[in-house]
């Protein structure tokens, strides 16, 4: 299945839902890191100036060793925070860097002066590994500097915490989205592709038995299908009256036509002399009437659709051979040239093989009758394409008047070169183009640039 | 032979009899189904002739029902019908030959004899050539008066089907069922132009000729007296 969808809708909508589904995953994740990183930001500012309030508020009350006593107690390492106290007089007193982080190490404040009262100076450093180093400097009441710094790589670390869980749900989301496909392939694209494979089976078979598979999925699918099906009963049955009228109708002229043939076949063996001409005459008339309603019902089958063909797979160079011998003693007798062409390679092609002999046959009536003693009539077998197969009759006779070539096709209709001699009942092409179109295939005719004409029935065969 | 015939159509049926005791048969004949199928099994016939379309059980329906209970009497369809599936339909039920109606009488007679040598128990009495002739069937030659005749593969079928029906009128449609396996008779007399071939090899110069054309009818294989 996957296959036949190779280079159908399926792979374009999986390939545009996880397009869709990528660059929602890409979106969000660049989202999500960009407005977190922001929050963290804001967030550490505000821990920063929390703290900066706090130390501050500290000092004044307890002086250096307060404010050391509690931010040793706080496990500054492990926030990776440090802090700096300098006295009014310029001198270190309290300096509190992370031990074994020499990175992390305060910030050059030397272009810029003194804060004033009141007034928090910032500084922000980028270390390795994308860490950033944010230091809030702060003049207390008695004139002393709190410097406070802490590094971002506890809120990189949550950041990408939630990143981690925020890719798993996305990639669930992308697991989620091939649900659609599947859907889509089983509910929607299997039932068109089945209805697609439907109608080719019933086109290449010609078969009035099979019915389109209807799908509840696609409501819209589904009354087509039914319609379609609907319009295939209705062919259906009629096609089976048509054939129950063509049974009744073959019944009701050829019993009588058995009744009186029986007689004068008596009468024939009863007399001589001029009676028995009439008797033959009679009997040949009867013959020629009954092959006229034999035919008649074939090509009204065949046009309807109800032409029940015994198709089995059939070597057409065989086929062709045997057509070849039956009728070269004819040629024979009428001094005719009468070559045979067949391909080097033969396949097996489904063919009816009464059917289809009559049809050669009757191209080959065709031909004899109207190529004069001397000429040619030349029967060939061509495969075309890879997958079509052609049988051709090519004759030098007086070729095809303008205007013959659609009417020729026509049943009752003869050529212009016909004469009253020319024997035929006018319904052998006819009966040839029923054939063909019986088989999936087509029957056509030409002219052809040397004179003569050309008539070929060519079929496709798998 | 004794023949059994189950058709419907009276004056069909009155033709069949007269001429199949004409030639000295034993006939019967029965207009509906079910008491074809009575008559039918009985194991006397030597052929049976059966209409596909007669009131109650239809041809095809007796055939079937005749070879389900193991009698195998060669049976011959006459039918109206004349689609090839039709044909295939009667023949894979178990018929043994199917001739469309209307018919030559020359025909179901040749086809009669032909099914009846078929399945008689002491097959085919021995082809007798004419005189002056010997077949060679693996060379297909037929050497006459010490004269090799080299014969075609269609020639050759045609030949044996005459020798196996000599004295009868073989037709058209008979010769091109068996000899071509076509049933359909083409426009082209295709039979005539094979049968000039196997005169112009097989007849002497100065002497009647062995196949004879009858107009109407068909052809007939005679030996010389």
């Amino acid at each position: 299945m996957l296959r036949s969808f190779s280079d159908s809708s399926l792979w374009k909508l999986t390939g545009m839902t996880l397009g869709i589904v990528g660059s929602a995953m890409l979106m969000m994740w660049l989202v999500t890191s960009w407005a977190l990183r922001r929050s963290f930001d804001d967030v550490g500012r505000a821990i920063i100036l929390d703290d900066l309030g706090e130390y501050g508020e500290l000092y004044a009350r307890g002086g250096v060793d307060a404010v050391s006593g509690l931010f040793f107690a706080g496990g500054h390492d492990e926030h990776n925070q440090i802090l700096r106290l300098v006295s009014p007089a310029g001198e270190i007193q309290l300096d509190v860097l992370i031990p074994g982080q020499p990175a992390i190490h305060w910030p050059d404040f030397s272009d810029v002066p003194h804060p004033r009262d009141g007034e928090i100076l910032w500084r922000r450093e980028r270390l390795a590994n994308g860490i950033n180093l944010t230091v809030g400097r702060r003049r207390l009441e008695d004139g002393a500097e709190l410097w406070f710094g802490r590094t971002n790589r506890s809120d990189l670390a949550a950041i990408r915490s939630v990143q981690e869980w925020n890719f798993l749900a996305l990639l669930f989301t992308g697991v989620l989205a091939v649900g659609p496909v599947l859907w889509f392939a089983n509910r929607v694209l299997r039932p068109v592709h089945d209805l697609m494979e439907g109608a080719r089976r019933m086109a290449r078979d010609r078969s009035l038995d099979h019915r389109l598979a209807t799908t509840a999925a696609i409501p819209e699918l589904e009354q087509f299908a039914e319609a379609f099906n609907a319009s295939l009963d209705r062919i259906r049955a009629l096609t089976e009256e048509l054939e129950a009228a063509n049974d009744q109708l073959a019944h009701e002229l050829r019993t009588p036509l058995a009744r009186i043939r029986g007689n004068i076949e008596r009468i024939l063996k009863q007399t001589d002399g001029g009676n028995q001409e009439d008797a033959v005459r009679a009997i040949e008339e009867i013959d020629r009437a009954s092959e006229l309603i034999q035919r008649i019902l074939s090509i009204r089958a065949g046009d309807s659709g109800a032409m029940k063909l015994q198709r089995s797979p059939l070597s057409p160079c065989e086929l062709v051979r045997e057509i070849h011998d039956l009728y070269s003693p004819s040629a024979e007798e009428r001094s005719l040239a009468f070559p045979l062409r067949l391909p080097d390679d033969d396949r097996l092609v489904p063919l009816d093989r009464q059917r289809f002999h009559q049809a050669l046959c009757n191209l080959l009536d065709n031909a004899f009758a109207y190529t004069p003693a001397g000429g040619e009539v030349e029967l060939s077998l061509e495969f075309t394409d890879h997958d079509h197969v052609r049988f051709l009759v090519r004759d030098t006779g007086p070729g095809l008047k303008a205007g013959d070539e659609r009417r020729i096709w026509r049943r009752f209709m003869r050529g212009s070169a016909a004469s009253a001699q020319t024997p035929g009942i006018g319904l052998g092409l006819s009966l040839v183009r029923a054939v063909a179109t019986a088989h999936g295939g087509e029957a056509d005719a030409r002219n052809r640039p040397e004179g003569g004409a050309e008539f070929w029935i060519r079929l496709p065969f798998d | 032979m004794n023949v059994l015939i189950v058709e419907d159509d009276a004056e069909l049926a009155r033709q069949l009899v007269e001429e199949l005791s004409g030639d000295g048969h034993e006939v019967r004949v029965e207009v509906e189904g079910s008491a074809g199928l009575a008559a039918g099994s009985g194991d006397e016939w030597n052929v049976i002739i059966l209409d596909v379309s007669i009131p109650g059980l239809s041809g095809f329906e007796i055939v079937e029902r005749l070879r389900e209970t193991e009698i195998h009497t060669p049976v011959i369809f006459l039918t109206a019908k004349s689609q090839v599936s039709d044909r295939i339909q009667g023949l894979s039920l178990g018929g043994d030959d199917y001739l469309t109606k209307p018919f030559s009488m020359d025909e179901l007679k040749a086809r009669l004899i032909a099914l009846d040598r078929r399945y008689s128990r002491n097959p085919a009495s021995m082809v007798s050539l004419p005189s002056g002739w010997k077949l060679d069937p693996l060379l297909r030659e037929v050497s006459i008066d010490g004269r090799p005749v080299a014969l075609q593969p269609r020639e050759w079928s045609l030949l044996r089907i005459f020798l196996d029906h000599e004295g009868e009128i073989l037709t058209n449609s008979f010769l091109l069922d068996r000899v071509w396996d076509i049933q359909f008779d083409p426009g082209t007399n295709v039979v005539n132009s094979t049968l000039s071939r196997l005169r112009k090899k097989l007849d002497q110069e100065g002497r009647d000729t062995h196949f004879q054309t009858i107009r109407g009818r068909g052809h007939v294989f005679r030996r010389h007296a």
